[in-house]
């Protein structure tokens, strides 16, 4: 009987070492797949046919970035493939370091990510492009080699990573480039300066004189910085003759009184538009580029000599890029409910932005309509950023639909007691655009236009009615 | 042994030797005296006692036939008694023995061989409300537990030492936190919405183990059998069948538990003292720092986040000089580890018993420290009970049962809370810090407060939360007897309980994440609450008792108990006190203030008739009858005994047995010991059905700030107690002169006018009213063994309890009932067991987009539009193949009753020393792990489970784990069979050594050493740290893991002497 039970006791202590020998979760938690238990530096390490390209990754310190725990995606460009490099750039550490680096990027992308292009900023700073099946011009010859922190593709091409626009025009000897330098100016950002104290009549911070310069551009204030490499443009370089042409195309409408200003001024308003965001293939160029302002740019395609893909968009080379000037000088058109400011900054209850049917179109409009202000003369202001040396006419529509009374109100420009422009009745429920007058600026440049209410303080004779008004260059 | 006084003596050896209910015996002992010169045509038996493991005869042992023979036997064993009848039972005692009933069978020649005491036999003494019998002349299906002293499980609470002790008892611990008890479950399920707890009767008087009110603490439950010493605990006995002992609230099965009073007159002091250590559970694998941010770089992908705002995080910046958050952001914590500590126990006990003939006392306190494996937790426990036994007149004796027991108890939020620094532990993310760390690296002694994803520091709950419970509970009683004659006694118990628990709680501000009220962000969190329960107890009978000619002997009983009780609990929250150093409700902003209370009180009637009749102690026949009265019961319940107006509850049951052994065609068997079948059929009540459901009433509602009053329900005044109806038949067996014995049960309990939430129109402006539409029953069978397998010198016991059951709800008001708990689903439907788990089937995740749209399964938007499952979703199961995943695909994937539950135990005895294995296991029973679901879910920053390393990531990835999605727009980590697990375990649940050192008589009686281990082992799949929990007592939260505090491994040393 004894041995009878003995048997189950040694089974049971059986049972109990196996159930005791493995944990319930080491089938659970740890990876499924070996792949899982790797990082990336691992992988690289491991696979013979990128030797090479671990040899670099080492030597410029990045193997043990994708040694850490966040997520990358690094196209290794093989061992066959590495043999056709520069060696002059093997040698150079920092150039190494920016040609590697060219490969890696964060988080984890698989060739089923891009639908049907990435375009991924890399650990260098430049941006690169990947398709399901290549990186920038090279294919992928080996995808998704998943880790534990990444996934590694193989490429078969070397991928230097490219100039970004600026640095390539700035590479070149067109004028284009001399007047793309003409715009930087010196600013000073608060934020940099060294700041000594506070000045005690104004408040405002002193800064030590000297510090806090940057030197800004007035191009890329206007259409974006050239050397951003997250924004990918089409920009149009232009041949010395063509550059000149349109300068001198446009030198007469932003005359200043100052010609170093004016010579600035044709730089920016040829070259503003000859920046367009977004990157256009040639294949996918249009007849028309449209740029920032609105202004179209048409393309002749035999005008294009050269192409080059930069790292943040395409740069054409033209030989030619006529803006035809009634495109460059556009109508500027106001909306009467977006002024920048009143006479008086009491009279809030008095305005009113309204958002009305014209009973003949059925269509909604926006006004400002301002009445029983009491205020004779009561104005409202708009900024005009920059009007050209053209002859403006001026045009508004002031609806004037609530009222029983109809009432005069004047446009000045710069001053708002100017006589330059009569009053203009304003008729009852009337939706049509009124000719209001002729205005000729003194020079190219800003100006403030104003609607003036008439000189009485009586309600209903000296109400303010904007939907919009708008300045139509008179071009020859 | 010395001269023998026959019949006094015998009485004494025979109280040491049975070591129960010393007062029963003793009268019993004294009316034999009285009875044995009437024997008249006796029969003359001899026969030899013998020593079962030594073989060698054994002198001074009693052999008497009840009430009319007695004999001693003599130093080679041998006796000479003259009994009245050849169909007479010889019982037979000795000192250091086990007591044994043998039939005498016509045979004149009986040879016995006894076990030591403390032997598991089927003649163990078993104490039922009205007697005290051998477990081999009960006709009832019982089992009776003796705790022999308890000395060897100091820590356990009464419900959780029942763990595996029992078959058809299934003992579930509620959680780990010292004291907190267990749910325990009679045969399965009686009731969907009414209480499954057994009722409790300690010394006689009905012990109310619920717990009225709910804790403050999230997931605290306030254990009243807590109360009760382990360590004063004589033995329990568990009436598993329907014999309406206790009418309409035996439902569940009675378990009654009789406290120890002295057993002799001199004084005995025992003192014993224990320390222990408490284990911390092992960690669930969660990521670790590194694979932790990779994880956290995919869902923040997800999220809608560049790949520059991503890299702009301050954990993402790995360079120290660039990145003033370096230090605080690269840190690997575990926090499994912040949460849990080892924790150590300790616990003093001393008891003093003795007296005269007069008045005999026991007298113990005690004291228990143990601290929880959560850090900072801890109860502290003083108990003191005084017994006494009064012999007032010849006639008159009383016995009083008097405890005070109170404790406090340190602990924190558990379950799915907020402030549960357990879960928070997990879903923390390990490369924060405990500390505030400076941009140079340096930490500072303060706390980190809420981290960058709004989590809670776990340690700022642990170290700087205030939630403590203080309890205490008065349970005591005076029991009268008056004995007429050897025929006639009338008995009456009056007891009163008083028992209170305080609540406070505070969670601070700093560390803690804000909660969102309704109309407030509540940053600190403050509580109060009071919970009080009293009543008043009162059972009184009339017994008569007699034997005719030897052969027929009849026992009747009638009385009537009366309980009154009375609950109140109230509570206030508060919120926003003006620092964390103002920690009292009352410093909480006022218009926060919550202040919320309930109030219950009942009055219960039970009056019964019990009649006990065996002829030639072989054929037993018994039948109760109770008629039940209640405040709860409605006053036009249909069918009912109708008594002034009120509605009693008539519940009769008969049972029969038959001693087959004892007949003659079985005397020359000499294998069968025993043989007994048995059957019974009764009516029980469950009078859970709420205090005043058949009464309308008002509940207090505000309403934009003015207070009114609003009918709270609607009343039914038909409402009755639960119906059960319970047939069990069992045989029970020895063999081999009790080397073997075993009893097997088969039982089938029918609930019937079960209580249910009736759905009711909307017009009727509630949503339900409370009825008795449901009904259900349960079948099951029960199997415990033991068996002597070595007795030798060395003697080792082995016993198994085996318990099945299965359920099936034959009637609802609805085809089915959704409930929703902690995360689970579960439904209750008829034709299939209670509380099944409802959810979505799945099939592995999709490999790749193709896939996923082959298998063209969409979800339904908010606005109505389809969503198509894509690469690394879920492949949900469509089971209605309408292509939409939705409520209607869900499907049964669990069931959390399990397929059978038992225990096995061991037992090896040698000189000295003695080492006891109690091994508990549960088969066949799905757990839904929520603390897993919430782990794997991948739709925020937190910490995920280990195997989220393998989620899927790339098109054509084979994984079973999905992708990463921030707010799982689709649904991948809702309520399915991924998170449902096998909860099967085996448990070595107790491993206790014990060695009685070898003292000098003079210095000390007796010292013994104990160490005592539990939950040494636990052989499981299941992937939560324990599984076993039970987050309430209903049925239909079985099963959901709702991160309460795991049980862990502990040991303790202890040492008990005597003087």
């Amino acid at each position: 009987m004894i041995k009878r039970y003995s048997i189950w006791f040694v089974v049971f202590v059986c049972l109990l070492a196996a159930l005791t020998g493995c944990s319930k979760y080491n089938d659970k938690t740890g990876p499924t797949d070996a792949a899982l238990g790797q990082t990336l530096a691992q992988l690289i390490a491991e696979t013979p046919n990128l030797s090479k390209f671990n040899e670099y990754l080492v030597k410029t310190g990045y193997d043990k970035v994708l040694a850490s725990s966040k997520m990358y995606t690094v196209w290794a460009p093989d061992n066959q493939t590495l043999q056709g490099l520069d060696q002059s750039l093997v040698s150079d550490t920092a150039r190494l370091r920016q040609y590697v680096g060219n490969h890696l990027v964060n988080l984890a992308y698989y060739t089923n990510s891009p639908s049907p292009e990435l375009r991924i900023r890399t650990l260098n700073g430049k941006y690169i492009k990947f398709t399901k099946t290549q990186f920038e011009n090279a294919d992928i010859t080996q995808g998704n080699k998943f880790v534990s922190n990444g996934v590694l593709h193989i490429i078969n091409k070397v991928v230097l990573p490219k100039l970004n626009v600026w640095e390539y025009v700035n590479a070149t000897a067109f004028k284009q480039k001399t007047y793309m330098q003409s715009l930087d100016y010196t600013a000073i950002d608060s934020t940099k300066a060294e700041q000594t104290g506070i000045d005690p009549v104004t408040g405002k911070p002193v800064y030590k004189p000297g510090t806090g310069l940057i030197t800004r551009n007035y191009l890329y204030d206007r259409v974006g910085d050239l050397r951003n490499e997250q924004q990918e443009y089409t920009f149009i370089l232009l041949t010395d003759a063509a550059i000149d042409a349109e300068r001198s195309k446009i030198n007469p409408y932003v005359q200043t009184t100052n010609s170093a200003e004016t010579e600035v001024l044709s730089s920016l308003h040829v070259i503003k538009d000859l920046v367009i965001k977004g990157a256009y293939t040639q294949d996918n160029l249009p007849a028309e580029l449209i740029s920032a302002d609105g202004v179209k740019v048409p393309i002749n395609k035999n005008a294009i000599l050269e192409t080059h893909v930069t790292s943040n968009g395409i740069v054409y080379v033209m030989s030619q890029a006529d803006v035809k000037l009634v495109d460059k000088i556009r109508p500027i058109k106001r909306e009467g409910e977006t002024p920048d400011g009143f006479s008086r900054t009491d009279k809030s209850g008095n305005i009113a932005y309204r958002l009305r049917v014209n009973p003949n179109t059925g269509q909604q409009y926006n006004d400002i309509y301002i009445f029983n202000h009491k205020i004779p003369l009561f104005n409202v202001r708009y900024r005009i950023a920059e009007l050209y040396n053209v002859k403006y006419k001026v045009y508004w529509v002031a609806p004037n639909d609530v009222q029983t009374l109809t009432f005069k109100q004047r446009f000045a420009v710069n001053d708002p007691l100017s006589a330059t422009f009569a009053e203009t009745q304003v008729d009852l429920k009337n939706y049509n655009q009124i000719f209001v007058g002729d205005y000729v600026p003194a020079k190219f440049g800003g100006v403030t236009a104003y609607v003036v209410a008439a000189n009485n303080g009586t309600d209903g004779t000296n109400s303010i009615n904007i939907d919009y008004f708008t300045m139509v260059p008179q071009l020859p | 042994m010395r001269i023998f006084t026959p019949i006094s003596i015998m009485a004494m050896c025979g109280t040491l030797s049975f070591g129960t209910a010393a007062y029963a015996q003793q009268n019993m002992t004294r009316d034999s005296a009285r009875a044995e010169t009437t024997i008249k045509n006796g029969f003359r038996v001899t026969g030899r006692i013998t020593d079962a493991s030594t073989k060698k005869p054994v002198s001074g042992v009693n052999v008497v036939v009840q009430d009319v023979a007695a004999a001693i036997t003599d130093d080679k064993g041998g006796f000479i008694i003259t009994v009245p009848s050849r169909t007479s039972v010889l019982q037979i005692s000795g000192q250091g023995y086990q007591y044994k009933e043998v039939a005498v069978n016509n045979r004149s020649e009986v040879n016995v061989s006894l076990y030591e005491d403390g032997f598991n036999s089927v003649y163990d003494l078993v104490t039922l409300p009205f007697t005290q019998s051998s477990k081999a002349q009960i006709n009832y299906s019982v089992a009776s537990v003796n705790t022999e002293g308890g000395w060897t499980r100091p820590k356990e609470t009464p419900d959780n030492f029942l763990q595996g002790q029992v078959s058809g008892l299934n003992v579930v611990r509620r959680s780990g936190t010292p004291g907190v008890g267990a749910e325990v479950f009679l045969h399965g399920f009686n009731s969907l919405n009414a209480s499954n707890q057994p009722l409790y009767v300690v010394d006689g008087m009905i012990y109310d183990a619920r717990s009225y009110g709910s804790s403050i603490i999230s997931s605290h439950v306030t254990n009243t059998l807590a109360n009760i010493d382990i360590k004063d605990i004589d033995n329990i006995t568990v009436i598993k069948d329907g014999a309406s002992f206790y009418g309409s609230r035996g439902a569940n099965g009675v378990i009654l538990i009789n406290t120890s009073h002295a057993k002799e007159l001199s004084t005995r002091i025992d003192f014993a003292a224990y320390g222990g250590v408490n284990m911390t559970p092992k960690n669930i694998p969660v990521l670790n720092s590194n694979d932790y941010r990779l994880y956290l770089s995919d869902v923040l992908r997800t999220s809608g986040l560049t790949d520059a705002q991503i890299q702009a995080k301050p954990y993402m910046n790995d360079n120290p000089t660039s990145n003033p958050a370096y230090y605080q952001y690269h840190n690997n914590t575990d926090w499994q580890k912040e949460v849990f500590n080892k924790s150590y126990s300790q616990n003093y006990f001393l008891k003093v018993t003795g007296g005269d003939n007069i008045a005999k006392y026991a007298l113990s306190v005690g004291y228990l420290k143990s601290n929880g494996i959560i850090d900072s937790t801890n109860l502290q426990r003083y108990n003191t009970r005084f017994n006494a036994d009064l012999n007032l007149t010849k006639k008159l004796t009383a016995n009083t049962n008097l405890s005070f027991s109170s404790s406090e108890q340190t602990l924190r939020d558990q379950g799915i809370s907020a402030a549960n620094p357990m879960l928070i532990g997990l879903v923390k993310a390990p490369f924060l810090a405990v500390n505030q760390i400076s941009e140079t690296g340096v930490q500072s002694p303060n706390l980190a407060d809420v981290d960058i994803f709004n989590v809670s520091n776990p340690v700022a709950l642990i170290n700087n939360a205030q939630q403590t419970n203080k309890y205490y509970r008065f349970f005591g009683s005076v029991k009268f007897n008056y004995q007429f004659n050897n025929r006639h006694s009338i008995s009456s118990l009056t007891g009163l309980v008083y028992d209170k628990v305080r609540e406070n709680t505070f969670i601070p501000r700093l560390g803690v994440a804000p909660d969102t009220l309704r109309n407030a962000v509540a940053y600190s969190r403050l509580g109060a609450s009071i919970q009080r329960y009293n009543s008043f107890y009162n059972d009184t009978y009339y017994t008569y008792k007699r034997s005719f000619t030897g052969e027929h002997d009849l026992q009747v009983n009638v009385g009537f108990r009366y309980h009154d009780s009375e609950s109140e609990q109230d509570y206030a929250q508060g919120f926003n006190s003006p620092t964390d150093d103002f920690v009292t409700i009352g410093n909480g902003v006022s218009n926060l203030r919550r202040l919320i209370g309930d109030y219950g009180h009942w009055k219960w009637l039970n009056t019964y008739a019990a009649a006990n009749y065996s002829f030639r102690h072989k054929y037993f026949l018994s039948a109760n009858l109770s008629a039940d009265g209640s405040s709860r019961f409605g006053k036009d319940i249909p069918n009912a005994l109708n008594i002034a107006g009120n509605k009693y509850a008539v519940l009769p049951s008969v049972s029969a047995g038959w001693l087959v052994s004892s007949e003659e065609f079985l005397s020359n068997i000499r294998a069968i010991d025993m043989l007994k079948i048995r059957a019974s059929y009764g009516l029980t009540g469950n009078d859970d059905i709420g205090n005043f459901s058949t009464r309308s009433y008002y509940v207090s509602q505000n309403l934009l700030g003015s207070q009114g009053l609003v009918v709270g329900n609607i009343a039914n005044s038909q409402l009755q107690w639960e119906l059960s109806k319970k047939a069990n038949i069992g045989i029970d067996v020895a063999l081999f002169n009790e080397r073997v014995t075993f009893s097997i049960d088969a039982y089938h309990n029918v609930t019937s006018k079960m209580i249910t939430f009736d759905p009711v129109s909307s017009a009727a402006g509630m949503r339900y009213v409370i009825a008795n539409s449901g009904a259900m029953r349960t079948n099951g069978i029960d199997f415990s063994l033991n068996s002597r397998i070595v007795n030798s010198a060395v003697k080792f016991d082995v016993g198994v309890n085996l318990s099945t059951y299965s359920n099936r709800i034959t009637a609802l008001p609805a085809d089915n009932q959704i409930t929703n708990y902690g995360g689970a689903t579960v439904i209750t439907k008829v034709g299939q067991s209670a509380a099944i788990f409802y959810g979505y089937q799945t099939n592995g995740v999709y490999t790749s987009n193709a896939e996923a749209a082959g298998a063209n399964l969409n979800i339904r938007g908010t606005d109505g539009s389809l969503i198509p499952f894509r690469g690394g979703d879920v492949r949900f199961v469509d089971t209605n193949k309408d292509g939409v995943i939705d409520d209607n695909d869900r499907v049964n994937i669990g069931n959390p009753n399990p397929d059978l539950v038992g225990s096995f135990n061991g037992r090896l005895a040698y000189k000295n020393i003695s080492l006891n294995a109690l091994f508990t296991f549960s088969s066949g029973n799905q757990l839904y792990n929520r603390p897993r679901n919430i782990l794997e879910s991948m739709s925020s920053p937190a910490n995920q489970f280990g195997n989220v390393v393998n989620r899927w990531r790339f098109d054509g990835q084979v994984t079973d784990v999905p992708r990463a999605a921030y707010g799982d727009p689709m649904g991948n980590a809702r309520f399915s069979d991924r998170f449902i697990e096998d909860g099967s375990y085996l448990r070595l649940r107790t491993l206790s050594i014990s060695y009685n050192l070898p003292v000098k008589p003079k210095a000390l009686k007796y010292a013994t050493i104990y160490l005592t281990a539990d939950n040494l082992f636990t052989f499981t799949k299941y992937l939560g740290y324990d599984p076993e929990f039970s987050a309430t007592g209903s049925p239909l939260t079985q099963g959901i893991d709702t991160a309460l505090e795991p049980q862990f491994r502990s040991a303790q040393l202890g040492v008990r002497i005597g003087l």
